[in-house]
């Protein structure tokens, strides 16, 4: 297989050095607005759909093709297309300035390239405003609930913001943020995402058919690009919900060379809550302060400056921690004890990326990056009697988590309208914390303790490289073909991967296209985890002498169709994943195992050699125009793992094998003052593991004895499926226009049938002292409000 | 305590919007399975207990089927049929011989009818029982002091090459009982008691928990690590307890019995499954375990052991 590839990629290279000299057409395509870059809009000359290139993630495009007189077309999802006209005597530099539709909202929309043109397979875009639609758990808009939504990717548990693709975990989801990996994008163990809809441009999820510039997890790319900053004009927006206020402001440093964008959000819920805390300590004359409460926070900020049209710099940071603490003062007779606790979580992510033209045919795109995540814990009491003579200070800290340090350099190269080339080169360096506590007790008696126990850091570094070619090989046929190699170096181990990765699509009409994928994708990181929630305690950990790289293969086969302004596709894919890792039997979050020098270690508690299979079908009907918006999308699949020593080495369902998985998305603009939107999600009930029999237990003394020892009889894991899940949510939003812009007042309502879904089962007894099986639910019906002002 | 908190915190927010339902669901058909428990070993007769299994949610006792078709057959040839003595017991006329497979079968109405069988094999030795004492004083900060006769014994056995082993330890301590009745007094017996043993002997695989088998406490492991050879078994037990103040046990000499039981896989993975069913039994974040059955079409354990016994007197010497 590699070897094809190779000579694949030998006989492009061979192509483009004997391709006649031409003139390039070069730019950026940005909105007229905002001067923002638009990613993946289509530029193709009027005549030749197949003459044609993609921007890529930073606006870029670069055309080259014969003399002469031509038109030009570029569009994007969302705006008015915009051709010209070119006489190519020499190379030319234009940029592109289309109009966001919302402008032009009666012109109809024409020159949209269709879905069933893409090259591209198993990928999704979701347009932000379509996100900020979606009705919200309280609310809160939420980019990974609203990915959830889509076919192939599925919710894990009720409310949670965790996401499960193709039969994959939620470890093997590669999640970006303007090219920087979040390792843990909950906040409030899952409930919300870290993302904040208002600083965001773009979002697209990939399932399948990998394009070789992803790697390093098996199921999916979730990127996620922040928004640029205005160049043009300041712009911002505020807004207050029942649990969170945020706000949002961009505008020109200078104009059309240097933007920023800030945004900023947090909960309040704490904050409402102390003068309760401080009347309840009063009413009860306690003679005790006490001050607790859990709340997040998060704040995003950008600037880009462009020296000139050839070079442009950005530098994005992301911070957002989340905090549950509890701080008590006790005074009696003098004596005062302190009781400091907290338990805090959050990710750091800051790049900084220099974009420059070389040439008119590449483009160059150089990325510094930094991403931390922190888990930890700290308990503090200091205890001091009235006149000093004694106090002690007994203090507990623990502290876990992951910090990359990267760089990665990558290129476009466009030397013929039938060539997009893209290659490059990347490096990580990981410091991993599997988790470090320290001690310290101070007392006025005794010399006291200062102390750090625990597993000692991991240094890691991974390397990988890339090629790929995305070649119209003749007219309706063409392929993205391209390899991925990798490397990981750990504690003097070193695993290395080749993936070749190839994308078909053979256009049958203009609106018609068969689409077909082959990818391979290694893992190097492992998500220590057996919550079915997106706890902060979660361990990112590396590969290890014992425990292996995860490998995966996935192969697939689709259709699209393209008619009036709605996209049809069917999807169809084979997955094998090798390697996984898993809770050994009885193994738990608390405790663990220990090894042959009694030495308690992570792992020990994992089972390594763990396979999974997952296959299904995905149907999707998209409409992205026109008053009523939206999308239908239904998933038939079957995923499973095995693990020798798992259910007796037989291979049994994954938890979130899902055979149904429905998720419904309308939204209907009535007129510039009121629209409403409307999701329906049903899937079929998870599988967990649950015994209906119990029988007698071999006797503990003597067979002789009567013997009512019983034990459960469990058929094998994930024997049983939960209730199947489903909820409607709608909102409706009444916007107006105001002296400083537009002011949006949002009621939505969670739940709307108040559908009781399960979120965990158990045997219990009913007051009768009969044992029953219960059902605990999370959500009920839910409405909420809020209240946003967007300023001009 | 870091993971207490995260717990309580998560159990909280949980508590603070979940709500319980009743399920009302259809569990499958659960009484259907014919439950077959026996521990056969070459010394006594073949004791089966056969009984059926019950709903999770039955409140009822377990069901003895003392009216089942009990048989059992030595290398695939009808011996006899087992006679109920009771209580689900079934018992044979005759003591296994090694080397021989034994079947047995049952039958109750309408419930699939199981069977299982076990080969008993020779008996692996124990070659040697070695000693040493590390005696550790605790000065009680309330109460009296106290003293722990901690002991690791390095037991040496010999596998058989051909074939993967089994084995099941349990150590024993017999202490004389006296009568100070009579001076000086005298032994009218033994007081029995099975030893608690810690280990860090890779063989055990971290598979710590003790089992009872047959009324012998001990803990299972394999050979999988010293294949047909000689091995020595590092174990660590408290073998004496003792009050300081009561210096009259000072000069006691237990007696050490060493059983070294060869099994067979079955029973192994049983041992080893059960174990670790019950240790996550309580864990809500544990997956639940499923426990090992070799009785086709049903569910429980037939499988037997033979054993080999060695003694040691220890003496304590301070």
């Amino acid at each position: 297989m590699l070897r094809y590839f190779l000579t694949g990629i030998i006989i492009i290279g061979i192509n483009i050095i004997s391709f006649s000299q031409k003139y390039t057409i070069s730019g950026y395509i940005e909105n007229v607005e905002s001067g923002e870059k638009l990613t993946g809009a289509a530029v193709y000359l009027e005549g030749d759909a197949s003459l044609g290139v993609i921007s890529n993630t930073y606006g870029f495009y670069s055309l080259t093709i014969n003399s002469g007189k031509i038109k030009l077309t570029a569009s994007y999802i969302g705006f008015a297309s915009q051709t010209i006209e070119f006489d190519m005597t020499k190379d030319i530099r234009f940029n592109f300035s289309l109009i966001p539709a919302n402008e032009i909202e009666e012109v109809e929309i024409v020159g949209q390239k269709s879905e069933a043109e893409k090259t591209e397979m198993g990928k999704i875009n979701v347009s932000v405003k379509t996100i900020q639609k979606i009705p919200a758990l309280l609310g809160e808009v939420d980019v990974l609930k609203a990915i959830q939504l889509l076919p192939g990717i599925q919710s894990g548990t009720e409310g949670t913001s965790g996401f499960y693709v193709r039969g994959g975990g939620p470890d093997q989801n590669l999640i970006l943020i303007d090219g920087v990996p979040v390792y843990n994008a909950n906040h409030l163990f899952g409930f919300f995402s870290v993302f904040n809809a208002d600083a965001i441009s773009d979002v697209s999820i990939i399932k399948g058919g990998f394009p070789a510039r992803y790697g390093g997890r098996l199921s999916s790319v979730l990127d996620i690009r922040m928004k640029e900053g205005n160049m043009k004009k300041f712009k911002g927006s505020a807004t207050v919900g029942l649990i969170s206020s945020k706000f949002m402001f961009e505008g020109p440093i200078i104009k059309d060379k240097t933007s920023f964008l800030i945004s900023a959000r947090r909960t309040y819920i704490d904050v409402l809550s102390w003068p309760i805390q401080a009347y309840i300590m009063k009413r009860e004359n306690m003679g005790m302060k006490s001050k607790s409460g859990y709340f997040f926070w998060d704040i995003n900020a950008k600037v880009n400056h462009k020296f000139s049209d050839k070079d442009r710099i950005y530098l994005s940071v992301y911070t957002g921690k989340d905090k549950a603490y509890s701080n008590i003062e006790n005074t009696w007779q003098g004596s005062k004890d302190e009781m400091n606790s907290k338990l805090y979580w959050g990710n750091v992510t800051s790049a900084f990326r220099w974009n420059r033209i070389l040439g008119n045919k590449l483009f160059a795109n150089t990325t510094i990056t930094y991403s931390r995540y922190r888990f930890g814990i700290k308990l503090q009491e200091k205890y001091s009697n009235s006149d000093g003579s004694n106090s002690e200070e007994y203090a507990f800290a623990y502290t876990s988590g992951i910090q990359d340090y990267a760089a990665k350099i990558d290129f476009d190269y466009n030397p013929t309208p039938r060539h997009n080339i893209k290659f490059g080169v990347n490096y990580i360096y990981h410091v991993f914390r599997p988790g470090v506590q320290a001690i310290r007790i101070e007392e006025s008696s005794s010399s006291g303790i200062d102390t750090t126990f625990g597993d000692s850091d991991i240094y890691a570094n991974e390397f990988s490289g890339f090629a790929e070619d995305e070649i119209s090989i003749f007219k309706g046929l063409k392929a993205n073909i391209g390899i991925h190699v990798s490397g990981f170096y750990v504690n003097n181990t070193f695993y290395k991967s080749i993936q070749p990765r190839i994308t078909a699509r053979y256009l049958i009409t203009p609106n018609w296209s068969v689409k077909a994928a082959y990818t391979q994708m290694a893992q190097y990181l492992h998500l220590l985890t057996n919550t079915s929630i997106g706890m902060p305690t979660d361990l990112w950990l590396p590969v290890t002498n014992n425990i292996k790289p995860q490998y995966s293969e996935q192969y697939a086969f689709g259709s699209t169709y393209s008619i009036q302004g709605f996209d049809f596709s069917i999807e169809t894919y084979y997955k094998t994943m090798n390697n996984l890792i898993e809770y050994k039997e009885g193994a738990s979050f608390f405790g663990g195992f220990e090894d042959e020098s009694g030495k308690k270690s992570w792992e020990n508690k994992v089972e390594t050699d763990g396979k999974g299979t997952s296959y299904g079908i995905e149907f999707l009907v998209k409409k992205n125009f026109g008053k009523t918006t939206g999308w239908i999308g239904y998933t038939l699949s079957k995923t499973d793992r095995q693990f020798s020593n798992v259910s007796f080495g037989e291979p049994y369902p994954y938890t979130y094998d899902r055979r149904h998985d429905i998720g419904i998305v309308v939204t209907h603009k009535f007129n510039k003052k009121i629209d409403i939107a409307g999701t329906w999600v049903f899937g079929t009930g998870n599988a967990v593991t649950l015994g209906f029999e119990n029988y007698s237990t071999l006797s503990g003394y003597n067979l002789l004895f009567y013997n009512e020892n019983t034990v459960t009889h469990i058929e094998k894991r994930n024997n049983f499926r939960m209730p199947a899940y489903h909820r409607l949510d709608l909102g409706i939003n009444f916007r107006k226009q105001k002296k400083y812009g537009e002011r949006t007042w949002t009621i939505g309502a969670y739940n709307v049938y108040n559908r009781k879904n399960p979120f965990f089962l158990r045997f219990g007894r009913d007051e009768k002292g009969e044992k029953a099986l219960y059902q605990y639910s999370l959500f009920p019906f839910i409405p909420s409000i809020s209240f946003r002002y967007d300023f001009n | 305590m870091n993971k207490i908190l995260v717990l309580s915190i998560f159990v909280l927010s949980v508590c603070l919007f979940s709500c319980e339902k009743k399920l009302d669901i259809d569990i499958p058909d659960s009484e259907k399975h014919i439950v077959l428990n026996g521990i056969i070993t070459n010394d006594s007769l073949i004791y089966v207990n056969v009984t059926k299994s019950k709903s999770v949610l039955s409140n009822e006792k377990v069901k003895m089927l003392d009216d089942a078709n009990v048989k059992l057959f030595g290398n695939d040839l009808f011996i006899e049929n087992l006679t109920n003595i009771g209580n689900g017991v079934f018992i044979s006329s005759i003591t296994p011989e090694i080397g021989v497979k034994y079947k047995v079968t049952a039958d109750y109405l309408n419930l699939q009818s199981v069977k299982s069988e076990i080969t008993l094999k020779n008996p692996e030795k124990i070659i040697s029982i070695d000693t040493i004492l590390e005696i550790k004083s605790y000065l009680a900060e309330y109460g009296d002091d106290f003293t722990d006769y901690s002991m690791k014994f390095k037991i040496k056995i010999k596998d058989n090459v051909n074939e993967n082993n089994y084995y099941f330890i349990s150590l024993m301590k017999k202490e004389p009982i006296y009568n100070f009745d009579q001076q000086p007094p005298v032994i009218i017996g033994y007081n029995d008691t099975y030893l608690y043993f810690d280990t860090n002997d890779p063989s055990f695989k971290g598979f710590i928990n003790s089992y009872s088998l047959n009324g012998m406490f001990g803990k299972v492991f394999s050979d999988e690590l010293f294949n047909g050879s000689e091995y020595i078994i590092n174990i660590n037990s408290s073998i004496l307890n003792q009050n300081s103040y009561n210096n009259d046990y000072s000069s006691v000499t237990p007696l050490l019995v060493v059983r070294l039981l060869t099994v067979n896989q079955d029973i192994y993975r049983y041992i080893t499954s059960f174990n670790l069913n019950q240790q996550s039994e309580d864990d809500p974040f544990s997956q639940p375990v499923q426990i090992f059955s070799n009785v086709e079409k049903g569910l429980g354990l037939f499988s037997g052991y033979t054993m080999d016994v060695d003694t040691l007197l220890v003496e304590i010497e301070e």
